[in-house]
């Protein structure tokens, strides 16, 4: 198989993103799978797309990497966006047949670091042995998204658990997590203590996860 | 119900909505086990899928039902073009992978060269080796050379004459070398990779190992677990040595199965006779390792009785190159600080190395008068150090090879009346005047055991 030949695997890009793959590299990358391998294959080529492509397909559990070591979501969304930014600079480094996944993990460590030791942020994880337990945990959750049907079968669970979800349930989910609003603002706009906020929304998180996981398990129909 | 209460706290810290007590709080739960960081690192996870993908779902992103999107991969396939020259180049490699197939599966089938019957699963293979190395497969010996493939089960030994043999597994980075006469054994299980080092030496580059399934290496007395660093491991026909360059390992004890986790810069033993026990790895024959202000942590020191002091502290502070350490203390009562020597945790190619005092203290100017408060009074001081000894690990002690006042009053506090002062800046500099290591202060005596107690990183 040549590396046009493209055909199943996994990557997650929306909207602008997933337009400017598909305008500059001529594939939907919407509709058409693309085998990892495949764009970490390309990576040292000239062309910068495909080596932008390689990079971005790991932003999924690099952002969960981020957001466990310094607890602040858009910290950690910054944090990815430096890495990747990084690791696209520096590719030349990058020594084709080693783990992709790992050379990232590095430059990230180090951009958690230094992001500690400028700002002096009081960040959660930064101990070494915590860092080295959180890469293997990364690195199990990287190897999750190689199977191309991880995502899409968690995307099918997630439509139909959400679809079963109460409505008190859906509006605290919809409210934290579409409009991103914080727990003050969330218990404002409803009226409730922030206390029940959060309980609610932890209760009504775990039964999504809850019903997610039993899909994911292949109970999903009896679990009902 | 507490499993429960640390889940809101970490949810609440994934949030971004914990202040700093609630982060006080989730730092002392994962110090407490380090485990709950699988707690967090799930939670986590699932933040980022639904911050990620509830949008989609919720906002008709999802508006194609699961069930109807195709399943079947696409393919994107070129136009055919003629029968070119590049259908050519690919026959004739399709024939040479072929003709390859058939001398392996011939070669393969030569006597030996199966184990038990069933030619066991190829892990890794021969970066590099000197000659007379040999791998012994079953019955059969094979003359190690580069490319050669290594199986579950493949004993690997080299012989005298400080011969080397480096190989690296497949799939990833881990790296194992051999340094000097060694006996090794291959295997690779569903747990993860193991070795057998029977005699000899390893130096092991270990990538991070998938979760559950970390590189185990055993001797007769030792066994060292691991999930991604970098470390050297020697046994001998009484005990076991490993040394550890960078990250963690467990380091048990066969004998009774206790067991140490030895971090960088640090080594451990055990043996026949050998308690279990750890310390700071010399340079004597290690590689340089060039630290930064996170390899260097904070140490308290436990002084003798005459000299207890109850606030000692390294940190760490930027320096002009590279890093430095702090030292932070009030010493009690009036008694002199003896000699000080140096050693090093960690090695350090300096030969001589600088300690600035940019402070320190001394009552002198009260001696003469016991009524009179005790007024301090501040001088800057700098120490060369000279090396003077290396000790049979390796470790390294330097001495003091003269001082000077900063501002120029050579030798005009005698040595006994040196105090430590409130912040010491101890720098390593070597030639390219970057590379500084941790040190720990030992007093004049050779000591075996480390003067300070490790504490926690104060941030």
């Amino acid at each position: 198989m040549g590396c046009a030949e493209v055909h199943a695997s996994s990557i997650s890009l929306s909207g602008n993103r997933a337009e400017f793959y598909t305008k500059n590299l001529g594939i939907d990358v919407k509709s058409v799978r693309i085998p990892r391998k495949s764009i970490e294959g390309r990576f040292m080529e000239q062309n910068d797309h495909w080596a932008r492509l390689a990079i971005e397909q790991n932003s999924r559990w690099l952002n969960a990497y981020f957001l466990a070591a310094c607890g602040d979501p858009h910290l950690a969304e910054d944090l990815v966006q430096e890495t990747l930014s990084a690791a696209y600079e520096s590719r030349e480094r990058y020594k084709p047949g080693a783990p992709f996944g790992a050379w990232l993990r590095g430059i990230a460590r180090n951009l958690l670091r230094r992001e500690f030791d400028k700002k002096k942020r009081r960040f959660v994880v930064v101990e070494e042995d915590l860092l080295t337990r959180l890469d293997a945990y990364a690195s199990a959750s990287e190897e999750r998204f190689l199977d191309g049907a991880y995502l899409d079968s968690k995307m099918d669970a997630l439509k139909r658990c959400w679809e079963r979800l109460g409505t008190r349930a859906k509006e605290l989910l919809s409210l934290r997590y579409i409009k991103n609003l914080s727990m003050k603002a969330v218990s404002e706009q409803l009226s409730l203590s922030q206390a029940a906020v959060g309980t609610g929304t932890f209760r009504s998180r775990a039964a999504l996860l809850d019903c997610v996981s039993r899909y994911l398990s292949g109970n999903g129909e009896e679990g009902q | 119900m507490k499993e429960m209460t640390i889940d809101t706290l970490f949810l609440h810290y994934l949030h971004g909505e914990a202040d700093d007590a609630m982060k006080d709080e989730v730092r002392r739960l994962l110090e407490e086990d380090p485990k709950r960081i699988g707690t967090l690192w799930r939670l986590a996870e699932e933040e980022e899928f639904l911050r990620e993908d509830l949008p989609q779902v919720v906002t008709n992103g999802f508006a194609a039902p699961a069930a109807e999107r195709p399943r079947r991969p696409v393919r994107v396939r070129r136009p055919v073009r003629g029968f070119g020259w590049g259908r050519w180049v690919a026959v004739a490699a399709c024939l040479l992978i072929a003709a390859g197939a058939v001398l392996y599966n011939i070669r393969e089938s030569q006597p030996g060269r199966q184990v038990g019957g069933i030619t066991a699963r190829i892990v890794a293979h021969v970066q590099s080796a000197s000659s007379g190395i040999t791998i012994h497969r079953g019955e059969s010996g094979i003359v190690a050379a580069v490319g050669v493939d290594l199986r579950v089960g493949d004993r690997i030994e080299v012989g005298r004459g400080g011969r080397r043999l480096t190989f690296s597994y497949d799939g990833e980075k881990t790296g194992i070398s051999t340094k000097g006469p060694t006996i090794l054994t291959v295997g690779d299980t569903a747990d993860g990779k193991r070795l057998k080092l029977e005699t000899g030496k390893i130096a092991v580059d270990a990538a991070p190992q998938p979760a559950g399934e970390p590189l185990v290496v055993e001797t007769k007395y030792a066994r060292v677990t691991v999930v991604g660093t970098t470390f050297s491991l020697s046994t001998g026909t009484a005990s076991t040595k490993v040394q550890v360059f960078d990250g963690l390992v467990d380091f048990m004890s066969m004998a009774d199965g206790r067991s140490l986790r030895v971090g960088k810069g640090q080594f451990a033993v055990v043996g026949d006779g050998i308690p279990l026990a750890m310390g700071y790895i010399g340079f004597e024959g290690a590689e340089m390792v060039s630290l930064t202000k996170y390899d260097i942590e904070e140490w308290k020191a436990t002084w003798e009785p005459s000299l207890k002091d109850t606030n000692r502290y390294f940190s760490v502070c930027d320096a002009p190159k590279g890093v430095a350490l702090t030292l932070d203390c009030r010493p009690n009562g009036m008694r002199a600080v003896p000699r000080l020597t140096i050693r090093s945790k960690t090695p350090v190619e300096a030969d001589v190395f600088t300690l600035t005092w940019t402070h320190y203290r001394t009552q002198r100017l009260n001696k003469n008068n016991r009524n009179a408060r005790p007024t301090w009074r501040y001088y800057g001081m700098r120490r060369d150090y000279e090396r003077i000894s290396k000790d049979a690990s390796g470790r390294t002690a330097w001495k003091i090879k003269e001082y000077k006042l900063r501002d120029g009053q050579y030798g005009l506090v005698r040595e006994d009346e040196v105090r430590f002062g409130d912040k010491a800046y101890i720098t390593f500099t070597t030639d390219d005047g970057l590379s500084i290591a941790n040190v720990a202060v030992w007093e004049g005596r050779e000591r075996d055991e480390p003067f300070f107690e490790k504490r926690s990183i104060r941030r």
